[in-house]
């Protein structure tokens, strides 16, 4: 097979790739008409901004723009399709010239680069890379926060949108395809899929590149991914390279570009912007200075491609490509052979790993309770049980719905989509359980992490399996197969190892699926049931599962743990003294991972020795009467399981991370111990206020701006944190230490006649929470005890709140009372009967200084953080509440 | 949390009703001291949409469903406050001194969702029994909660009369302050907070509406049936207006 040729320049030299298309049309500053041309003067929608388009009515500009990056030392050039499919240009009623657009964006590229090369004859090689944009939808994100299982997009609308732009840019003449300022990483998986789909169908290969978007500096993706999560989503395709672009300035992408440049088996390529957009929307990092951070990328070793992204222009990119050739190439790595998987957070199944518990109680066909809350459409429980899972210690969990009363296809697809917005469900990968293949393939097109797939056989023969073998491996999954072939379910030893070598020897030999993600289920059937062709079933297990491990290279062994007890019903002690044993010789024998109820897990050291005897003789087939002596011994022992735990492994952490932990989880059991202990580490209490405490607050924060958590947690781990200063208070006093600092003082009352005080309180928890010094005077306040409250503390925002409408004069007359008083605060109106309209025509005009509506409580931090950035907000409220005011 | 509460009893509800002889006479309630409906004993305010509506719609003010003077129907009307707040403040004192604003904030609002679930029980033993209009009243609880059942319970301060001050007029009638133990501020905001008070309406059209924004010339008519200043009246139906008032 021969080495494409920008494979072999990449082994030699870093490439460089251009810079941004947009920047470079804006010089020209192009008009309606211009965009028009003559084609489309009548079209009927505003076409300006539309630069795709350019491509067909400004061909010479787009041509010239690639001129220009050639020149200035561009070995990548992108074609100008960013937008180019239905999806996107659904905007300008222009879907039906999505392939259009592609085909003559690729023609150009390839025309500039054919010109170029005749006055630079040596100058090559250059390489033309068809550029596939996110689109403007998110396939695994609501739109509408009121309505989380919404889409906007179809995974199936993805791959036709995407197959019309890349039939276009192949007829076009692309050398590579690239996917790129990925921010969710379900549409990069539509874009693969569609890239593998219609490569197939043309029997030809072609290299595929892969760019990501790290939105801001949490580290993750706007779909909420981890780098490392997204890098495991998109492996499963031979990637050429692998990188990041856009959103951040390169100072901001560096750790995440060192995380790739480690974990990723691929070129690694980065194109950052110019900086971070300024207060205009522009970028301003000049070429010398963007060209300072490049270079650091370089000679850390991080980079094989390297170019420029939103803000740059031919001159940052001959900057960089003046360091490029400086640098000498990063060494890919070769890949592991670990299987790797994903959903918001990353999991690597390696040799130390211990046992992988993947979480079985979301299943309706083994939990009823979970099959009447799916059936009752009561996700919210239905989620209290998959967030059980995870703190029982779950590394994945299997979703299930093969129910008679269900529309498997569509509980699937709604229940994924639902947990995709509960960040402590979606951090884990996914197992896609159903024993209909269509249920399964609708499950895959709503998980952008790496799933598990359970399961496929070869029951309907090699054909079938195959075929569907091959459709995981393009969705990116691995794949649990059941020893169950053509005459049956395999149930001897000799059995279940014939069908595992024919299916893996298909697998990897014909379909060439990596061996690391196939993961062998040598069905586990009951024991102790009294008839004599059971006897052997947990051994012959355990027997297969060892000859899998030793004899199928990197394949995994799985199994549904809880069958094993089937004879036990009922029997909730026995049982789980029974998977206990049964586990601990499967792993031995080298299970990797099973379907188990993780909270309920009796620990192998703690089953009653003569119980563990007896269990033993009957999973290893020790003695002849060992079932009727179980059975016996059931008898006795009927009822108490053990009561379920939750992990309590956190409190192993360091004191830190006892304290972060307790905050962000709300718990208060430990916290005056931990505290205790924590004092002693800092000299002053302060310091442990400062530092610890707000650091664990900070992360809570950082959580709920980012909507991973929700009010109801704020507020217990805001009792967390209030319980640690009540307990450092009596030190504090002996430190003599007064105001630790805070962002801020806000005063906050229930106007004078009025009671109502829940949605105020409420207020004061979330901005506690957020470091801000909240003095609460109560309900029924009068105006002059607010502004003597006020003056005493030198509080910097005055919060008002009221249900009733004379509450609303109330305000009124607090706001005339400090324009008299001259006041200088910043004034906060909120409860139920206040408006933004209201305020801005009842309130404001009594008082020259800002006085701001805030909808809820979810509002008040962002308000009063940019209350305190210096003028910005004031400003724009002033100028929009005298809008609403002109047009009420 | 609503477990321990009714376990350990922390909670006490208190109510009181009154079905009093009454017949509207225009955009007021007339109630008379008895069935001789002769004397009057108290009068309902009520205000009137004044909005443009389709042909065969027409503008509803609460009187309407009470029958007229004129029709010599005798009709009623009941009234009511209810309250399920006595007993909750030490506990949210005690969740407060330890912290835990959750609780406290939740148990706030448990207390409300019990008042305006006691108002709701209440009001259908006053259809079933006390009034009875409704004795034969058969509902699920879908049923109940989609207010399907005859009659309506507004509350002053809500949308078809927004006027808090007809809350004196119920609590002088129904002594509330000693039967119900609820008290009312000087922007007659109803202390313990979860506490509902509102009127009942028996007849089978009698619906919730909004009474939208009304006009200086109801609103000045409104002043002298009440016999409140013009300058008064406006701020309590402030929000109701549909005019600028004039500022003195």
């Amino acid at each position: 097979m021969s080495i494409h040729p920008i494979r072999e320049q990449l082994e030699m030299r870093i490439l460089v790739i251009d810079g941004a298309m947009g920047t470079m049309i804006q010089r020209y500053d192009l008009q309606e008409a211009d965009y028009r041309g003559t084609r489309f003067a009548d079209w009927p929608h505003d076409l300006k901004g539309n630069n795709d388009l350019l491509s067909i009515t400004q061909q010479k500009i787009i041509r010239d723009i690639h001129i220009a990056y050639l020149e200035a030392g561009a070995d990548i050039i992108e074609t100008n399709t960013f937008n180019a499919q239905r999806i996107s240009l659904a905007d300008y009623k222009m879907e039906s010239l999505s392939y259009e657009m592609n085909l003559e964006s690729a023609k150009i590229a390839k025309q500039a680069v054919q010109d170029w090369m005749v006055s630079n004859p040596t100058g090559g090689p250059k390489f033309i890379a068809g550029a596939l944009g996110p689109t403007n939808r998110t396939a695994s994100l609501s739109p509408d926060v009121n309505d989380p299982g919404f889409r906007a997009v179809s995974f199936d609308d993805l791959v036709e949108a995407y197959t019309e732009q890349i039939k276009g840019l192949l007829d076009g003449g692309v050398d590579v395809l690239l996917i790129e300022t990925i921010f969710d990483t379900l549409n990069a998986k539509a874009a693969l899929f569609a890239i593998q789909t219609e490569l197939e169908q043309r029997n030809i290969k072609m290299p595929v590149m892969v760019s990501g978007t790290i939105t801001d500096a949490s580290g993750r993706t706007l779909s909420g991914q981890t780098v490392e999560a997204f890098l495991n989503s998109i492996s499963h395709v031979d990637l050429l390279s692998v990188g990041l672009n856009c959103a951040l300035g390169a100072a901001e992408m560096r750790p995440h570009l060192e995380e790739l440049s480690e974990k990723a088996p691929f070129f690694i390529s980065a194109y950052p912007n110019a900086g971070l957009p300024n207060q205009f929307g522009e970028y301003d990092e000049t070429p010398h200075h963007m060209g300072h951070q490049i270079k650091d990328f370089l000679t850390s070793g991080f980079l094989n491609i390297v170019g420029g992204c939103c803000g740059t222009t031919p001159e940052h990119i001959a900057e960089i490509a003046k360091l490029a050739k400086q640098c000498p190439p990063r060494h890919v790595p070769t890949a592991d052979t670990l299987m790797h998987l994903s959903g918001l957070e990353a999991v690597t199944m390696r040799p130390e790993s211990n046992f992988m518990n993947i979480g079985e109680r979301t299943n309706v066909t083994g939990s009823r309770k979970f099959a009447k809350l799916i059936i009752d459409g009561n996700y919210e429980e239905a989620f209290a049980i998959a967030r059980n899972q995870v703190e029982g210690g779950a590394q994945a969990i299997d979703i299930n719905m093969d129910e008679g009363m269900l529309d498997a296809e569509a509980a699937m697809v709604k229940f994924l989509h639902l947990i995709a917005s509960e960040p402590d469900i979606a951090k884990l990968p996914i197992m896609i359980d159903s024993s209909k293949f269509f249920v399964i393939e609708a499950g895959l097109k709503c998980t952008q992490g790496k799933s598990i797939v359970n399961s496929i056989s070869m029951k309907e023969g090699e054909a079938e399996f195959l075929r569907q073998a091959n459709i995981i491996r393009k969705y990116g999954a691995a794949v649990i197969v059941m020893a169950f072939d053509e005459d049956g379910q395999a149930d001897s030893y000799q059995r279940r190892i014939e069908i595992c070598e024919r299916a893996y020897k298909l697998l990897t030999q014909k379909i060439n699926f990596p061996p690391q993600d196939i993961i062998f289920d040598p069905n586990i059937f009951p024991v102790a049931t009294g008839m004599e062709e059971h006897r052997r079933n947990a051994l012959d297990f355990f027997e297969a599962t060892a000859w899998i491990k030793k004899n199928l290279p990197h394949a995994k062994v799985s199994g549904g743990v809880s069958n094993v007890s089937f004879s036990f019903r009922g029997n909730d002690h026995v049982r789980e003294a029974i998977h206990a044993a049964f586990l601990y010789h499967a792993v031995n024998a080298g299970m990797d991972m099973g379907i188990v109820n993780p909270g309920q897990l009796q620990v192998y050291d703690e089953i009653p020795k003569d119980l563990l005897t007896i269990i033993e003789d009957v999973l290893l087939d020790r003695k002849d009467d060992a079932t009727e002596k179980l059975i016996a011994y059931a008898e006795q022992v009927k009822g108490a399981g053990k009561k379920q735990e939750r992990d309590e492994a956190w409190r192993e952490g360091t004191v830190q991370e006892r304290l972060t932990h307790a905050l962000v989880k709300g718990i208060v059991e430990y916290i005056d111990t931990d505290v205790e202990e924590a004092r002693k580490l800092y000299p002053k209490a302060l310091h442990l206020i400062e530092g610890p405490l707000m650091d664990g607050m900070n992360v809570v924060g950082d959580l709920f701006g980012a909507g991973k958590m929700f009010l109801p947690q704020v507020v217990k781990s805001a009792r967390v944190m209030k319980k640690a200063v009540a307990y450092l208070l009596p030190y504090r006093e002996a430190e003599k230490e007064v105001g630790a600092s805070k962002k801020g003082k806000i005063l906050m009352a229930t106007v004078k006649g009025d009671v109502h005080d829940i949605g105020k309180n409420i207020v004061g928890v979330v901005l506690a929470c957020n470091n801000y010094d909240v003095i609460d005077l109560g309900v029924m306040v009068s105006a002059d005890k607010i502004l003597a409250a006020a003056k005493e503390h030198d509080v910097n925002v005055i919060g008002l709140s009221g249900l009733i409408t004379p509450s609303l004069d109330e305000m009124v007359h607090v706001a005339k009372e400090m324009e008299r008083q001259k006041f200088d605060l910043p004034l906060l109106i909120g409860g139920a009967t206040t408006s933004k309209v209201h305020t801005a025509v009842k309130i404001a005009p009594h008082y020259s200084h800002p006085v701001i509506h805030v909808n809820d409580a979810s509002r008040s931090v962002p308000v009063v953080s940019s209350l305190f950035v210096k003028g910005s907000k004031a400003r724009t409220c002033r100028s929009h509440q005298c809008r609403i005011r002109s047009s009420s | 949390m609503l477990k321990q509460i009714i376990d350990e009893k922390w909670i006490q509800a208190n109510g009181v009703i009154g079905l009093f002889p009454a017949n509207a006479d225009g955009d007021d309630i007339i109630v008379f001291s008895n069935e001789e409906r002769k004397t009057k004993r108290a009068v309902f305010h009520t205000l009137r949409q004044q909005t443009k509506k389709p042909a065969g719609q027409y503008n509803m003010a609460l009187s309407d469903f009470v029958a007229p003077v004129s029709s010599n129907v005798k009709d009623y009307i009941g009234t009511f406050a209810v309250a399920c707040g006595e007993g909750i403040d030490k506990h949210v004192a005690a969740f407060e001194a330890n912290h835990d604003d959750y609780s406290a904030i939740m148990l706030k609002a448990i207390a409300d969702r019990l008042a305006e679930a006691f108002a709701e029980r209440l009001h259908q033993r006053v259809r079933k029994e006390f009034w009875g209009y409704a004795a034969d009243e058969h509902f699920a609880n879908d049923e109940l909660i989609k207010e399907e059942y005859d009659g309506i319970r507004p509350a002053p301060g809500y949308p078809a009369q927004p006027d808090h001050t007809e809350k004196n007029t119920i609590w002088d009638l129904l002594d509330v302050e000693k039967n119900a133990g609820i008290t009312l501020t000087e922007s007659l905001a109803m202390v313990p907070t979860a506490a509902v008070s509102g009127l009942y309406f028996s007849h089978p059209t009698s619906q919730y509406f909004g009474i939208g924004k009304i006009q200086r010339d109801q609103v000045e008519e409104y002043a002298q049936r009440k016999g409140m200043s013009l300058d008064e009246v406006e701020r309590w139906l402030s929000p109701a207006l549909g005019y600028e008032p004039v500022v003195v």
